[in-house]
């Protein structure tokens, strides 16, 4: 299934496309075959450092050569991307999209079964500015609009990952104003509305 | 690498060695680690560079949340620099090599180009003040020769409290400083998050000098307004 998807998005434009798997596994389209062991690779050295450096929620990498480029979206489970040769006038926001138009299809083929996500009640967001108020006082406002801008939070639809993603900066950014000790006990507050 | 400082837009930075990879600077008001993301990230892109045989890198790019790190090498430098997530890396990137390059004149030394601010940055004077605020907290409560203490807790409150003005303002000679022309749209908003940060950096006075020392020290900057 992840080949034809390739497949049809080589087809679509992008010169290569590819995913790879956390473990290991990888896919490429026909013309990928030959490098498909170092894209693997490339794949488990882009884990292996999003690993080591932790703490930052990397969404996407691009990594522009003199004659190549690589552009990856980075899943929680997988990365998904393309190798493309470098041409004149060239959009790389018009591969992006591509990659993650592939990115949503193979999600959509890989849990058929599973139920959609359902997102959370946009009340929750009033319930995390109250804790917020009641730790951060005046600075509860201006720390939470920017984690929202931060983050990149879509206030219409908000699902458990991305309130997850949001308590955890404005833990962190509390933190630097109240200390980390009671930084930590805001986040469990905010973690425990998610419950 | 000062001359980083004050170009518009960059809302921290990090200077890497290429050969070891140490760490040599990581400067600004980001809250993420741009000294670790900058380090392992060229070292990455070198592997994979090479094992893909995409030529000699230009730049490596990494968006997170709102913000980007383009990563690229200059002389036997990495810099690795966090912008605005919408701004164009390749752009960017260009624009910050020729504010760095020594420009080589005939029958003179190499001079490095210097980036000033825009030659005439007119702030509003409800902006001015409370910018001369800050500088002022800073420099009372740095007197005792930890300025740089306070500096770093001034980036620190900007990175979590400045939102659309952290581009805009960074600190330049140890002191807050306005890289570009505030929008006139944006006035209220900005004096609003400069009295959050004043009121930041007071909060974090009175925690370290205890609230008498601290009353006194925020009394000395209001009468040296006064004085003007």
């Amino acid at each position: 299934m992840k080949e034809e998807v390739l497949n049809r998005f080589e087809e679509k434009g992008l010169d290569l496309p590819f995913s790879v798997l956390k473990d290991g596994e990888t896919f490429t389209t026909q013309k990928g075959l030959p490098l498909k062991s170092k894209i693997s690779q490339a794949g488990t050295v882009i884990f292996e450092t999003i690993n080591a450096v932790g703490g930052v929620k990397i969404e996407r990498i691009e990594i522009v050569g003199k004659k190549k480029g690589l552009l990856i979206e980075v899943g929680d489970e997988d990365i998904t991307g393309a190798i493309f040769e470098k041409r004149e006038g060239q959009v790389l926001d018009d591969l992006w999209n591509l990659i993650k138009q592939i990115k949503e299809e193979k999600e959509v083929a890989e849990k058929p079964s599973e139920k959609p996500k359902v997102p959370l009640s946009p009340a929750i967001l009033e319930e995390f500015k109250g804790i917020l108020k009641d730790y951060l006082g005046d600075f509860a406002e201006r720390v939470y609009q920017n984690q929202l801008k931060t983050q990149r939070i879509n206030l219409s639809q908000i699902y458990e990952d991305d309130a997850r993603r949001l308590i955890f900066a404005l833990g962190k950014a509390a933190g630097m104003i109240i200390g980390p000790t009671k930084g930590k006990e805001m986040t469990n507050k905010l973690l425990g509305k998610l419950k | 690498m000062e001359i980083l400082d004050k170009i518009p837009g960059i809302i921290g930075y990090a200077v890497v060695n290429a050969q070891d990879g140490s760490i040599e600077e990581v400067k600004g008001s980001s809250t993420s680690p741009l000294g670790d993301l900058s380090a392992f990230f060229s070292s990455a892109g070198e592997v994979i560079g090479n094992s893909l045989d995409l030529g000699e890198i230009d730049y490596l790019s990494l968006c997170y949340g709102g913000h980007r790190l383009v990563i690229f090498q200059y002389e036997n430098k990495y810099l690795g620099i966090e912008l605005e997530r919408e701004q164009d890396p390749r752009a960017f990137m260009e624009k910050i090599k020729t504010a760095i390059t020594p420009r080589i004149e005939v029958g003179a030394k190499p001079v490095i180009e210097e980036v000033k601010p825009k030659p005439v940055i007119e702030l509003p004077r409800s902006i001015g003040s409370k910018l001369q605020q800050i500088n002022l907290l800073i420099g009372e409560f740095g007197a005792e020769g930890n300025k740089n203490h306070w500096l770093d807790i001034l980036n620190q409150g900007l990175g979590i409290l400045a939102g659309d003005l952290l581009p805009m303002v960074g600190v330049i000679d140890e002191k807050l400083t306005f890289k570009e022309q505030p929008p006139a749209e944006k006035e209220e908003e900005f004096v609003q998050i400069l009295r959050t940060i004043i009121d930041f950096l007071v909060k974090k006075a009175v925690e370290e000098f205890g609230s008498s020392q601290a009353r006194v020290k925020v009394q000395t900057v209001i009468e040296k307004m006064k004085q003007g």
